[in-house]
């Protein structure tokens, strides 16, 4: 399996786009981290707003990052190892090799997996990093408390979580990806046809709006709002997209 | 020329795909229609932003599904001029004594006919689903104009609100074209254009202290206030709007032109 | 009697109500260079997808070495090494690592030290080792076409199964390839399925052909038998269209 997975990772590394992306998305972070640490505000959402400080910052750094994330930088990768490969019929090479269909889909999963997980260190860097360096420890104790209590932000173990819930949410789009990929022929579909769920789970449920507004959502469940509802939302997500993936990978042609 | 134009053409309709976008498009609209009559609850007749038969086709566009016809773009475009170039499928159109310039005009105008097409048929559908579901009032009011005014002059301000809809898409386009154009894989190309959006988006947001003008520089803020304010009483950014709009046109074009020629179709 | 390395069994497929394979059943025996005919669209790459478990059959049965390919897919495609339709490899890579990427889903390849070896010796069994560390993006359709059969070969299969493999070659490069596949038969007793266009080809060097038409078996049996029925001087292209026209 470990080989397989290194395949895979070495595949993905083949492609000019992985190294573009993933400095051009240390950019993005690095731009955003200026710009949000001169505002010194972070919305956790539309009607609350919460000084910023070294602690805090990198959660909102990954909700200001979090749509170049969720809308560029993993679905471009997504959609490359699930669609991309098979379209151009590289995989084929792969598909002949002595391993079950599983365990070359399972590759695919942890290398991206790793990938997003990738991403979400670059942003986590940038912010203490950039927290530090550009923002104080925060003001008075109550306003540290007013800004615990609105985002759920009260040690940097919360920030953690901030990041580990985000996570989900990502991987949760691979294996709704995954899904789409296994559904369309073409990997202009397969991404287009991803975004536009995105959209179009904003409008079937309030509670499916996470892969878009995932910054906000996040803020919402770690301080305590709502977060058995996501969970079961999230977690539904994720077995049926995995679980149908999981089931057509090894049934559909492939290539 | 005339020929390469109608095969490029047939070609995109022959694609499922585009039809699926286009029997998307009432259902998009009946979505935005359900908004509009949740929203009007909350406000008074006579406001700008309450829906009635009159300007629903402009409250459409205006709300959510500008949008729609800038991905639109990012799709028609990548599939058309990214995927078929790196696919090799243009190799058969070159074979036929066409050339790399009358091909890229052909891509451009086709995708440009598609998006008219689908935008006239957005805003008849607006119509028929508007008509059915709102009020036919006496008058109606319009975004950034004193007064109230009657459901003709509210056709004529659609119409032209349309038309400027149209130019921004065109522009959208434009640029849209030359990252179709400059990227290595269709998915390049999706991403590409997505990031181009997100930063658009962005960009009013980080510009706010440098005032109108420079948001303005960003197509998507001037689809989402833009038009509005180019039709107000006075019509204050038309000019600078409109210029925007034919600088991206003219450098997008001029670049994507070149590329594409000089690669030599991106190296068939 | 030699034992049966590549057996199809009553194969029949379907897609959408279009029968692509029906019914065919014959059997390749170890070391021997079997050629597959047929015309456009008869079912060639079709049967050779089945074989090689890209795709799974509506009835019938495969095997390879005694292992049927669709029970135990994992165990069977140890056995074969193949090009499917022209081969695709990442063109900004060498010859080399991507090769040495496909040589990781070999799990008999144990160790770096073990896929460069195995990947240097395949290069040089194809005549690539001086090109191996230049881009595949700058290489001839022919070269790629031998890098195919490199690939082929990386998990020391004992049936090499093969689609169009001379399609883009020169005259001289189908000469190369034609040696190549008779000297791995006699030095390692590889058995081959070669599907190809190119009769004259497949006349040098396939004892024995297997010919279908719309999906349907048409005839089997040995290359001469087959080549005099178009007389006593007859090319294998004669009797191919005579038999095809029916």
């Amino acid at each position: 399996m470990f080989e397989l997975f290194v395949s895979e990772w070495e595949r993905m590394w083949a492609r000019k786009k992985t190294v573009v992306t993933l400095v051009l998305f240390a950019a993005v972070s690095v731009l955003a981290a200026m710009w949000l640490s001169r505002f010194g505000v972070g919305f956790v959402n539309a009607g609350t707003e919460v000084r910023l400080d070294a602690w805090n910052f990198p959660a909102f750094l990954l909700k200001e990052t979090s749509f170049v994330l969720m809308l560029v930088a993993a679905p471009m990768l997504f959609v490359d190892a699930l669609a991309g490969e098979r379209v151009q019929g590289a995989y084929r090479m792969v598909l002949l090799r002595p391993h079950g269909r599983g365990a070359l889909l399972l590759a695919k999963w942890v290398a991206l997996a790793v990938w997003v997980a990738m991403l979400l260190a670059v942003v986590l860097a940038v912010g203490v990093i950039a927290g530090q360096t550009w923002l104080g420890d925060g003001g008075a104790l109550t306003e540290r408390a007013a800004a615990a209590s609105a985002a759920g932000l009260a040690s940097f173990g919360d920030v953690l979580a901030y990041y580990g819930v985000f996570y989900l949410i990502a991987v949760a789009a691979m294996g709704l990806c995954t899904l789409i990929c296994l559904l369309v022929p073409s990997t202009v579909l397969a991404y287009a046809g991803l975004v536009g769920s995105y959209v179009g789970m904003l409008y079937v449920s309030e509670h499916l709006r996470f892969f878009l507004l995932g910054g906000e959502a996040v803020f919402q469940v770690l301080s305590g709002n709502g977060a058995g509802v996501f969970a079961m939302a999230l977690g539904s997500v994720m077995v049926l997209s995995f679980g149908a993936s999981w089931v057509m990978w090894k049934k559909r042609e492939l290539c | 020329m005339k020929g390469l134009w109608m095969s490029e053409w047939l070609r995109l309709w022959s694609r499922k795909r585009t039809w699926g976008m286009f029997l998307m498009m009432p259902v998009l609209v009946y979505a935005a229609a359900r908004y509009c009559l949740e929203q009007n609850g909350a406000l008074s007749p006579g406001m700008p932003e309450y829906a009635t038969v009159w300007n629903f086709p402009v409250l459409a566009l205006a709300e959510h599904l500008m949008t729609v016809f800038n991905l639109l773009v990012v799709v028609l475009l990548a599939a058309a001029v990214t995927e078929e170039a790196r696919s090799g499928q243009l190799r058969f159109l070159l074979l036929r004594a066409v050339t790399f310039a009358e091909l890229f005009w052909a891509k451009w105008t086709v995708v440009l006919a598609a998006v008219g097409v689908f935008l006239g048929a957005f805003y008849l559908e607006c119509w028929g689903i508007g008509w059915w579901l709102f009020e036919r009032t006496e008058t109606v009011g319009l975004f950034y104009r004193e007064g109230a005014f009657a459901g003709g002059e509210a056709v004529r301000y659609g119409l032209a609100y349309y038309g400027l809809a149209g130019l921004t898409v065109v522009a959208m386009a434009s640029v849209m074209l030359l990252l179709a154009v400059m990227a290595q894989t269709a998915t390049a190309a999706v991403g590409m254009g997505i990031g181009w959006l997100l930063l658009s988006f962005g960009w009013p947001v980080a510009a706010r202290m440098f005032g109108a003008q420079v948001q303005s520089l960003s197509i998507t803020h001037i689809q989402h206030q833009g038009i509005a304010a180019m039709l107000a009483d006075g019509r204050p950014m038309m000019r600078w709007n409109l210029g925007v709009m034919v600088c991206y046109v003219a450098v997008c074009l001029t670049v994507g032109y070149l590329w594409f020629v000089k690669r030599r179709g991106l190296d068939v | 009697m030699t034992e049966s390395v590549l057996e199809v069994i009553g194969v029949t497929k379907k897609v959408r109500g279009r029968t692509l394979v029906d019914d065919v059943s014959f059997a390749v025996k170890k070391g021997e260079i079997c050629g597959f005919l047929g015309p456009n669209g008869a079912g060639k790459t079709t049967l050779i997808r089945l074989l090689t478990g890209l795709i799974v059959p509506t009835s019938g049965e495969l095997r390879i070495a005694g292992v049927n390919v669709q029970k135990e897919r994992k165990t069977a495609l140890g056995k074969i090494g193949a090009m499917v339709e022209s081969p695709v490899f990442f063109p900004y890579l060498s010859g080399r690592k991507n090769l040495l990427n496909l040589a990781r889903l070999h799990p008999e390849l144990k160790g770096k030290r073990a896929r460069e070896e195995r990947v240097k010796d395949v290069l040089s069994l194809v005549g690539l080792a001086g090109r191996g560390d230049d881009k595949v993006g700058t290489y001839s359709l022919g070269m790629k076409q031998r890098l195919g059969i490199a690939q082929a070969l990386l998990g020391r299969p004992e049936v090499v199964i093969l689609d169009e493999p001379a399609n883009g070659l020169d005259p001289l490069g189908m000469r190369e390839l034609r040696e190549l596949i008779l000297s791995l038969r006699d030095q390692f007793g590889l058995t081959f399925f070669v599907s190809s266009h190119l009769l004259d080809e497949l006349q040098q060097i396939c004892s024995r052909l297997v010919v279908i038409r719309e999906g349907k078996l048409l005839w089997q049996g040995e290359t001469r038998e087959l080549v005099l029925r178009a007389g006593a001087d007859g090319r294998l292209e004669d009797a191919f269209v005579e038999l095809v026209r029916g």
